[in-house]
């Protein structure tokens, strides 16, 4: 049996310590979590007792436990504690597994149901994007997308929301390629897609009408992952006579605000 | 105050918790059951079960109630994107490896120095069907592969002799383990500022990789690597170098 720093066995240390197994268990996670909540990159045992109001000997019991298990690791010179590299294979392991379309796929059929207009959801791929899913409102006029097909990245509500978000090299190569006009319009001028996509970072939800087809309409959000990349669009469109852009976008952030939090978005301050 | 009963098994039971959580970034499987963790691990069902509650009462764990199996939680991605922004690169480092990805079109990594070992901190991959991926968090010698050897060759005279004169085992057939050999490779990369290495620690993986630095000490290593048969070295150090020269006046500028 190990005896901390101060001598005192940490089994014999005074109240404020540890009761059954699974709150033993419970505070060596809230020792985790001191430290994905706190500023400071590095946490001293006195601060961690503090915080958890428990005693310096029960604390240091847990951060050996933890640090067996690479989770936390201390700095020799300072003594200080910092969260370890094996955080990092959690991280990896839940970030790397993510299938952003599988986990889209059933808040689909609930935006569609909310709204009453076709859902879609978009993946990227080079400079193009691709309906990958689209679910039906069940009425009698419906907008209905051709899945698979690729679209060029400046036109549409979908195209927007991505190009919107594209690292500034890509979203140059975008708007310096050729940028076709709307349903055979002339072409678009690229400051004005620059000063819309503006709009649709502030707003977080891009807005199409005639663009693609004439007589539709539609509004569009990205799934953002943790580096704030997009990893999906979701759209909702309608025929453009009918269709109310404000409140699909409500329901549709809704839905895109807790799918990019799945993907790690905005999840550390 | 009566003694608590077994210390000892009280202060196991935290270290069998993270087996079981540590269980889930270690199988291929994405979710796991209560039966397959007890069986893997040697612990009984209801042991399990009541670790699983307590890392699903912090979020490190999911349950999904129809299938009654178990996948990974948010805290698990918090932890490990807090521990990225507590190094000392990071901020300057990380968002660099998407632009520079792009431009070589092949894998960005940057990895940080632990005591006499390496490991990869992150990566990003290019959007192309053959892409190189590395595991994080797996500690490398300092000796094998272009990250480890850009930061060694820029540690300080002591650290890196102290280093040499240890001992240097192989990782692959191709890892260069003579001290003397590796002396002059070292000269060289401290000459031209990076690293190159071909199937050193990985066969069939090529990088190069450069440090970087802060105050002039070495913080990180920042590396591109991909399938050596396509791998076009000098290009992908050219952009490197920029990339770097870019984070270090930011490092320097921000200390």
């Amino acid at each position: 049996m190990s005896t901390s720093a101060n001598g005192i066995d940490p089994a014999e240390a005074p109240a404020g310590d540890l009761g059954g197994t699974a709150a033993t268990v419970e505070r060596a996670l809230d020792v985790l979590i001191c430290f994905v909540r706190s500023d400071a990159p590095d946490l001293g045992v006195t601060e961690l007792a503090e915080k958890l109001s428990l005693s310096k000997a029960a604390v240091h019991r847990l951060l050996t436990s933890l640090r067996g298990r690479g989770m936390v690791e201390i700095d020799e010179v300072t003594h200080r504690y910092r969260l370890g590299p094996t955080v990092l294979t959690l991280s990896q392991s839940y970030l790397s597994r993510l299938d952003v379309t599988a986990l889209a796929a059933p808040e689909l059929p609930w935006l569609c149901r909310a709204t009453n207009e076709t859902v879609t959801l978009s993946r990227r791929a080079g400079l193009t994007r691709y309906y990958v899913e689209q679910v039906l409102p069940d009425r009698d006029v419906v907008r209905m997308v051709s899945v698979g097909v690729p679209f060029p990245l400046h036109i549409g509500a979908s195209s927007k929301a991505f190009l919107a978000h594209l690292t500034a090299a890509d979203a140059e190569t975008v708007l310096a390629g050729p940028l076709d006009g709307p349903s055979g319009r002339p072409p678009l001028d690229p400051d004005a897609l620059r000063a819309e996509l503006d709009q649709v970072r502030t707003r977080g939800w891009s807005h199409s009408q005639s663009e693609r087809d004439l007589g539709t309409a539609s509004v569009a959000a990205p799934i953002l992952d943790y580096r704030g990349e997009p990893r999906a669009v979701m759209s909702v469109c309608g025929p453009a006579d009918r269709f109310r852009p404000e409140a699909c976008a409500a329901a549709l952030l809704e839905v895109t605000t807790r799918l990019s939090r799945k993907m790690g978005h905005g999840v550390i301050a | 105050m009566p003694k608590i009963a077994e210390p000892r098994a009280s202060a196991s039971t935290v270290d069998r918790a993270l087996d079981v959580l540590l269980l889930f970034s270690s199988v291929r499987a994405t979710t796991l059951g209560v039966s397959e963790i007890a069986q893997e691990l040697g612990m009984s069902k209801p042991a399990v079960h009541r670790v699983l509650t307590s890392l699903r009462s912090r979020n490190l764990v999911e349950l999904d109630e129809e299938s009654r199996r178990y996948s990974l939680g948010l805290l698990a991605v918090s932890m490990g994107l807090r521990y990225q922004r507590g190094l000392v690169a990071a901020d300057a480092a990380i968002p660099a490896l998407r632009p520079l990805s792009d431009e070589c079109q092949e894998t960005t990594t940057l990895s940080v120095r632990s005591g006499d070992r390496r490991y990869y901190v992150e990566q990003v991959t290019p959007d192309r069907p053959v892409v190189m991926m590395v595991q994080l968090a797996v500690p490398f010698p300092l000796h094998a592969g272009a990250s480890s050897k850009a930061i060694l060759a820029f540690l300080p005279e002591a650290q890196r002799e102290r280093y040499l004169t240890g001992r240097l085992d192989p990782v692959t057939p191709q890892t260069r383990t003579d001290p003397r050999s590796l002396r002059r490779e070292l000269e060289q990369i401290r000459a031209q500022g990076y690293a190159r290495s071909s199937s050193e620690r990985q066969t069939g993986a090529a990088a190069v990789a450069a440090p970087i630095r802060k105050g002039g000490e070495v913080v990180a290593a920042m590396s591109v690597c991909g399938p050596e048969a396509r791998f076009d070295a000098d290009a992908h150090a050219e952009r490197l170098l920029a990339a770097v020269a870019r984070i270090t006046a930011e490092l320097d500028a921000a200390a």
